[in-house]
């Protein structure tokens, strides 16, 4: 499976006057893993949102296609079932829904099946002792009180319960302490693979010292202004992100 | 065309099933009350929201007159286990049409020991008729109480000596079949000081129209702990009335949970009256509408002595076209000092055509006391929705768990797990055959 983002223009609810993505191009298959970077404000979040189909984000030119299929205006649920997930930035708070019976509904609606509770207690189980994480944390509410690091491993645990094709992961390196950081990071590397590709989408060169990419994009202004190779994020660490803005313009 | 609703035919029925004077004088009483007592109006602030005025009485006849159906259509299927088992048989009674398909025990009572039987067995008892629609809940108490009191002669009769603890919750199971037909389902609980006991009324019923006007009379002795719940899950073109009444000893303690998910219109008040010291209730509620449906609960929190608490949180979730409403009250006394009551009422709503009602009134006559209450009405969270979508979870489900998180802080309150079970089984039953 390949995402592919054609000439992507993206406005978003609360700023209606002008877009913040704008004219971004890029594909990304299974199997291969590539990292955004940009500084603050330069449109990473929005691109993931819109990926995802986010209500507010409109796509006012250009077009997503999954495997050469037009998903520009397919629902987010629909998304999710043909393959793509976000790992978001901030995830959030559901008090009442434990993590067991929401992941649940989401396998059986990914998966087209119907598997009982215990069954998937089960699967889950493996997924967890994979990922490291307590068993106790099945029967916690989704994300309430969680750890800024256990919000983010629980993004890596569904991801590793229901298997996308491609996953998006903005800012999943985000507050979180050098542990928690090694913690998420072995969890993706665990679950990368050639079923899997991965959009890592980042601020800090930090998390690809865990992660490795095979393609660097460096995004300024709305659109990606140099692509390349692991030794992209090398040179981004050295010359920081102003270099790269004065080459967009 | 049935024979219209009138004094004669109260007198009839109660000759039909062979009753003692006391009883029909009692039940003329109640229905010259009834008649007294015009239909309850929708500009008045205890019905406001509610309008019954159309509401034929005359179009449903008194099932208690006629035949007993031998039929279990309609109620749930765990039932079918009080038939087999011995234990659980003990806690369950079970009607359908205000007769006894199955009772949990056939003597008539002398209340020196544990009872529970159904009504009309322990109204030989001369202990149930000093009780019965008395002190707790007379028939002048309401319209439908009234009309209650003419007719009822089903229902469940519970009885808990002095420092007796019932370990298992106890069930009364009232099915209405519907074509046309009327049941007053009625709930007598005595539980004497020190006493410990778990009950639940659970309402069924088929499809076709019916009446279902029920009352519950509950005493708790002082120190005693009693847990009440109401499960009404009635037939979409029922119409359903009930008035449950408890009255409250020193340092008792008294827990109800009315759930409201069946009928077309149902009307469900829950009165607890806080007459000796210390004593403390928590009253919850919990109401999914859905279609038309009008579901409109109200509750009284009547502090009538010193040092008295009561806690109240009533939750409901509407959509399609329908309303919800929730009037409550609480009530201090001038001698109610140090009285500490609460009241909240959370509403969801689903549906731009959803309403959801609160209306919350406060008579406070003491001057030392402690009284808050509080009501919301909301919306689904986007941000909570677009997250359950990111994860494949379409619209439908999402609502189904967000509802069904919207009412966990209740559900947890139900400590008894067969109990809980049922609830959410009824509860998740009702999200997946509406879409709300």
């Amino acid at each position: 499976m390949t995402l592919k983002i054609e000439n992507l223009h993206v406005r978003v609810a609360g700023a209606p006057d002008r877009d913040i993505v704008r004219g971004l191009n890029l594909a990304v298959a299974q199997g291969e893993v590539h990292a955004i970077m940009g500084p603050n404000a330069s449109g990473k979040s929005t691109l993931a949102h819109a990926i995802m189909g986010k209500p507010g984000y409109e796509v006012t030119r250009g077009r997503l296609l999954l495997d050469g299929e037009d998903i520009t205006h397919v629902p987010t649920d629909e998304r999710a079932r043909r393959g793509l997930f976000l790992a978001m930035q901030y995830p959030v708070e559901i008090p009442g829904v434990n993590v067991a019976n929401f992941l649940r509904t989401a396998y059986n609606q990914v998966k087209g099946r119907n598997v009982t509770a215990l069954e998937f207690r089960m699967l889950l189980r493996k997924r967890m002792q994979l990922l490291e994480i307590e068993p106790s944390f099945a029967d916690r509410y989704l994300n309430q009180g969680f750890s800024g690091g256990e919000k983010k491993r629980n993004e890596v645990l569904q991801m590793a319960v229901l298997e996308p094709r491609i996953a998006v992961l903005d800012e999943t390196d985000s507050g979180l302490d050098i542990d928690a950081l090694k913690a998420v990071a072995n969890g993706i590397n665990s679950l990368a693979g050639p079923e899997m590709g991965i959009l890592l989408i980042t601020h800090y060169q930090r998390i690809l010292d865990y992660i490795e990419p095979q393609f660097v994009h460096v995004m300024a202004d709305g659109r990606i202004v140099k692509s390349g190779g692991k030794e992209l994020a090398s040179e981004l660490e050295r010359t920081g992100y102003e270099a790269f803005r004065e080459n967009a313009q | 065309m049935a024979e219209p609703l009138n004094e004669r035919k109260v007198v009839a029925l109660s000759e039909a099933q062979g009753e003692q004077p006391w009883l029909r004088e009692r039940r003329i009483r109640a229905w010259r009350a009834f008649e007294r007592m015009p239909m309850p109006d929708p500009r008045s602030g205890y019905w406001q929201h509610t309008d019954v005025r159309d509401l034929d009485l005359n179009a449903f006849s008194p099932a208690n007159g006629g035949p007993a159906v031998q039929t279990l259509e309609a109620l749930p299927r765990d039932l079918a286990g009080a038939f087999a088992d011995p234990e659980q048989s003990q806690a369950v009674l079970i009607e359908w049409n205000d007769r006894p398909l199955h009772r949990p025990s056939q003597e008539v009572p002398d209340c020196r020991g544990f009872v529970f039987t159904d009504l009309h067995t322990a109204l030989g008892c001369e202990f149930v008729r000093d009780r019965f629609m008395t002190d707790c809940l007379p028939p002048e108490a309401g319209k439908f109480v009234a009309l209650h009191g003419a007719f009822s002669a089903a229902g469940a009769f519970v009885y808990v000596p002095a420092g007796f603890s019932v370990k298992v919750p106890l069930r009364a199971v009232h099915g209405l079949a519907g074509g046309g037909v009327a049941i007053f389902p009625h709930t007598l609980i005595v539980a004497e000081a020190g006493s410990e006991l778990t009950f639940v009324d659970e309402y069924y019923g088929g499809n076709g129209s019916g009446l279902c006007a029920a009352a519950v009379e509950i005493f708790v002795g002082d120190g005693a702990r009693l847990r009440y719940a109401s499960v009404q899950g009635l037939g979409s073109q029922a119409y359903h009335f009930c008035t449950m009444r408890v009255l409250l000893g020193r340092e008792s303690e008294f827990e109800s949970l009315v759930v409201s998910l069946g009928s077309k219109l149902s009307r469900s008040e829950a009165e607890a009256v806080l007459g000796g010291e210390g004593g403390k209730s928590e009253m919850f509620g919990l109401t999914l509408a859905s279609g038309e449906q009008r579901l409109d609960n109200r509750t009284l929190q009547h502090h009538a002595a010193r040092h008295t608490r009561s806690d109240l949180l009533y939750k409901a979730a509407v959509g399609g076209s329908s309303r919800s409403v929730y009037g409550g009250n609480i009530r201090i006394d001038a001698s109610a000092q140090n009285a500490d009551a609460y009241q909240a009422s959370r509403n969801l709503i689903l549906d731009e055509g959803a309403r959801a009602h609160s209306i919350p009134t406060l008579e406070i006559l003491a001057n030392d006391v402690r009284c808050t209450h509080g009501a919301t009405a909301g919306r689904l969270d986007d941000e909570q929705v677009f997250y359950l979508a990111s994860r494949g979870i379409d619209r439908e489900q999402a609502e189904r768990l967000l509802v069904r998180a919207f009412l966990d802080d209740i559900m947890v309150r139900v400590s008894d797990e067969s109990l809980r079970a049922r609830i959410e089984g009824a509860v998740e039953a009702k999200l997946t055959s509406t879409s709300m």
